[in-house]
């Protein structure tokens, strides 16, 4: 019994001189989501668990070439802004923003140039013309109702995005068991038909 | 402990690959008929333990258990961990399809190190909790160490990383080092035939 007491006993003091590790990341995956608000680009990480991922790097690359066009650091809530870079502006480039936050630990998000470019382009070439005035008016309203649109659909961007990111349910759990045990049936029948063979 | 997507350069990612498919190739070549059932109720548990997150201090920790497998199931728990992470890939992007390869190496071999290494002193029952104990933290150390290695080898310097991932996974360790040794010794008590305890001693005649 003493034993088994001094074990207990080691093994409290070690968890809690543990506790008092600085903060250590231990988690899964990073997630990373990022939308446009105006002329900025902004965005937020988490490790899986929940926690922000403080002072990371962040690296916005063009998504077809891979070349890297800006870096940033998320701050200590784990949020991260920058201005749309001019070269991405004009070629229309989608954005690949991609946490680094070490270890092994990555994570990216796919921002399309549809979904942080404003129509200014067609807007300014509108005003030439009568007939085009029209159109022009059709798209200020657009752009109007888009730049609303996004304002009330950001918090629901983040929301479905926190869905997509939540934890693994129960289901998934036993579903994953349930497979391991498929695959060892499967395993069992071609060891099954081996051995009839000798 | 599982490396995402994207990081490690193509040589790793490769010589992983290729090393995992030759650990498998043994595996399924050692693992008998009669185990099976045994192997996938260990490669669930695998599967389970990295899901659960249990706070400590500031952030959380999962267990690996990695130690459990390899002393229990030997070269067998290359195919047996590849399937978890397999289905952990899948189903919860831990890791990835493309760095399964490195991935079950860094957990697999060091539970096969685990099981060359401690399976003589668990045949001796005045030993067994401390194997018990030692397979639990060195798979986990290990398993860190070679976590770092292939994090050097694609990027940054050796020492620096090793010691975080070292440091961060401290914990793991002495928590699995002990949920190792209960269930070694409760198994040794309540279906010790599952450990295959002195079965080279014996020889099959005999049972």
């Amino acid at each position: 019994m003493l034993i088994l007491k001094k074990i207990l006993f080691t093994f409290c003091l070690l968890v809690s001189v543990f506790c008092l590790l600085p903060s250590v990341s231990q988690a899964h995956k990073v997630r990373i989501f990022a939308y446009s608000e105006g002329e900025v680009i902004v965005g937020e990480t988490a490790f899986s668990g929940g926690r922000a991922v403080k002072n990371s790097e962040i690296i916005v690359q063009d998504a077809a070439s891979d070349r890297i066009l800006l870096t940033c650091r998320t701050d200590d809530r784990g949020q991260f802004q920058f201005q749309i870079p001019e070269e991405a502006r004009e070629k229309q480039l989608n954005l690949r923003v991609i946490i680094n936050a070490g270890e092994g630990h990555r994570g990216e998000w796919l921002l399309e140039a549809a979904d942080y470019l404003t129509n200014e382009k067609i807007l300014s070439e509108g005003k030439t013309s009568y007939s085009k005035l029209i159109s022009t008016d059709e798209e200020l309203i657009r752009r109007v109702v888009e730049e609303a649109m996004d304002k009330k659909l950001s918090p629901i961007k983040h929301m479905l995005a926190e869905v997509m990111n939540q934890k693994p349910s129960f289901q998934d759990i036993l579903g994953g068991i349930g497979y391991i045990f498929g695959i060892a049936g499967i395993a069992a029948y071609f060891k099954s038909k081996q051995g009839e063979k000798k | 402990m599982h490396i995402s997507e994207g990081i490690l350069s193509a040589p790793i990612l490769l010589g992983g690959g290729v090393l995992t498919v030759i650990g498998i190739a043994i595996g399924l070549k050692k693992l008998d008929y009669d185990r099976i059932m045994g192997v996938a109720i260990l490669s669930s548990t695998f599967f389970v333990a990295s899901l659960i997150h249990i706070p400590l201090g500031p952030g959380s920790v999962h267990l690996v258990l990695n130690g459990l497998l390899g002393v229990m199931l030997g070269w067998v728990s290359f195919p047996a961990i590849f399937v978890a992470l397999l289905l952990q890939a899948i189903f919860f992007q831990y890791g990835g399809i493309v760095v399964l390869g490195v991935n079950t190496f860094n957990m697999a071999v060091p539970a096969l190190l685990c099981f060359y290494l401690l399976r003589p002193w668990l045949e001796q029952s005045k030993y067994r909790s401390v194997a018990g104990f030692i397979g639990g933290f060195l798979s986990v150390f290990l398993a860190s160490m070679f976590m770092a290695l292939a994090l050097t080898l694609s990027d940054s310097g050796f020492i620096s990383t090793a010691k975080i991932v070292v440091i961060a996974h401290l914990p793991v360790m002495i928590i699995e080092g002990f949920i190792t040794m209960f269930i070694i010794s409760f198994l040794t008590r309540v279906k010790p035939e599952i450990l295959q305890l002195g079965i080279k001693k014996l020889g099959i005649k005999e049972c």
